[in-house]
């Protein structure tokens, strides 16, 4: 016990959680190699490449039309700011990166808002940042979207069977406006 | 056709560096687009054998931005336990700032002024290094002020600070 009480505090990491989708995901096995659901804690101080090639990437993609290093994210602190920020930068010559409705060019980089869908080709990635205390380490999480990520177009609302959402239909009419 | 490369014009100055702090430096060298890293340690590309410099201290890291056609650099603290000054700012841990045409930076002890010269190629740029025997950073030290004063740092040196030509 006294090992429990004497032991420093422990921080808070920042959970990164990428959703993926890409239409061949089934048949291709284009993310074979990513762990799902698997909580994965890298350094601040990494930059963290993603891509085709695995002495390059730390997260790899089965895919031959993938740049052997597409795209990186880079953890940063901003000003007056007491958590992890991260960029994106666009690291293929070849493709263009969209990130939201922003393309990114080779070498290009931005900001990342804190939950953004993030394209090249036909891969979508839904990026989502939960912040956490500690500067020195975040986590990354990946999860496979059964369908695709631009057809949740509120990023995640729900569906209804019938197709309409309530928010397109009034839910009282007068009958005057027939 | 190869396109130019862009330069860094990198000046460095430390005063006890008769004793083989810059040894390990090279005049020249070229880089990818990757990180460069300058520190103390074994991977560091620019290396000081210093022991107040962390391991891995800074990285310029080179990009482009948009509409531009010569890298930028974002110089990153990656240290952790010192601050770095760099023009007038004070950053700490995993903050960053770009690279104005001339920067100057300040790392434990180490006086360092970078000098962008841009250029086309996307695929690496170079660093050319030279060790200055004077003082390249006049920064001024605050003094004692009346309460209602405010110590700012001052972004741009007085005309007493030098540099390399």
């Amino acid at each position: 016990m006294s090992g429990f009480e004497d032991a420093d505090t422990e921080e808070t990491l920042t959970c990164f959680q990428v959703t993926v989708y890409h239409p061949n995901q089934e048949h291709n096995q284009v993310f074979q190699t990513l762990r799902f659901f698997n909580r994965e804690r890298l350094s601040s101080m990494e930059v963290i490449k993603f891509g085709r090639s695995p002495n390059l990437c730390h997260y790899t993609f089965q895919d031959k039309q993938v740049s052997r290093v597409q795209f990186s994210l880079q953890p940063f602190k901003q000003f007056n700011s007491s958590v992890l920020s991260f960029e994106i930068k666009n690291l293929s010559k070849k493709t263009s990166l969209l990130v939201g409705n922003i393309e990114l060019g080779y070498l290009n980089k931005m900001d990342l808002p804190g939950r953004c869908i993030v394209r090249f080709g036909e891969y979508q990635f839904l990026m989502e940042k939960e912040d956490g205390e500690s500067l020195e380490y975040f986590e990354t999480r990946f999860v496979l979207a059964p369908r695709s990520l631009l057809e949740e177009r509120h990023y995640g609302k729900p569906v209804p069977e019938n197709g309409f959402s309530s928010s397109t239909l009034p839910t009282e009419m007068d009958e005057n406006e027939y | 056709m190869e396109r130019s490369m862009s330069v860094l014009q990198i000046a460095l100055y430390h005063p006890n560096q008769d004793r083989g702090i810059f040894e390990d430096i090279p005049h020249h060298l070229e880089h990818d687009t990757t990180h460069l890293v300058i520190g103390r340690g074994q991977n560091a590309h620019l290396k000081f054998r210093l022991p107040g410099v962390s391991r891995h201290h800074i990285s310029l890291e080179p990009y482009l931005e948009k509409g531009n056609v010569c890298l930028t650099f974002c110089l990153k603290i990656l240290s952790r336990s010192s601050s770095v000054w760099v023009n007038g700012l004070t950053l700490k841990y995993l903050e960053q700032v770009p690279l104005t045409a001339v920067s100057k930076v300040i790392f434990s002890g180490v006086q360092m002024v970078i000098r962008v010269e841009g250029g086309a190629s996307k695929e690496k740029f170079a660093c050319c290094i030279r060790f200055s025997c004077s003082p390249l950073i006049y920064r001024a030290k605050a003094e004692e002020t009346d309460e209602y004063e405010a110590i700012q740092e001052d972004p741009e040196p007085p005309q007493e600070t030098r540099e390399l030509n």
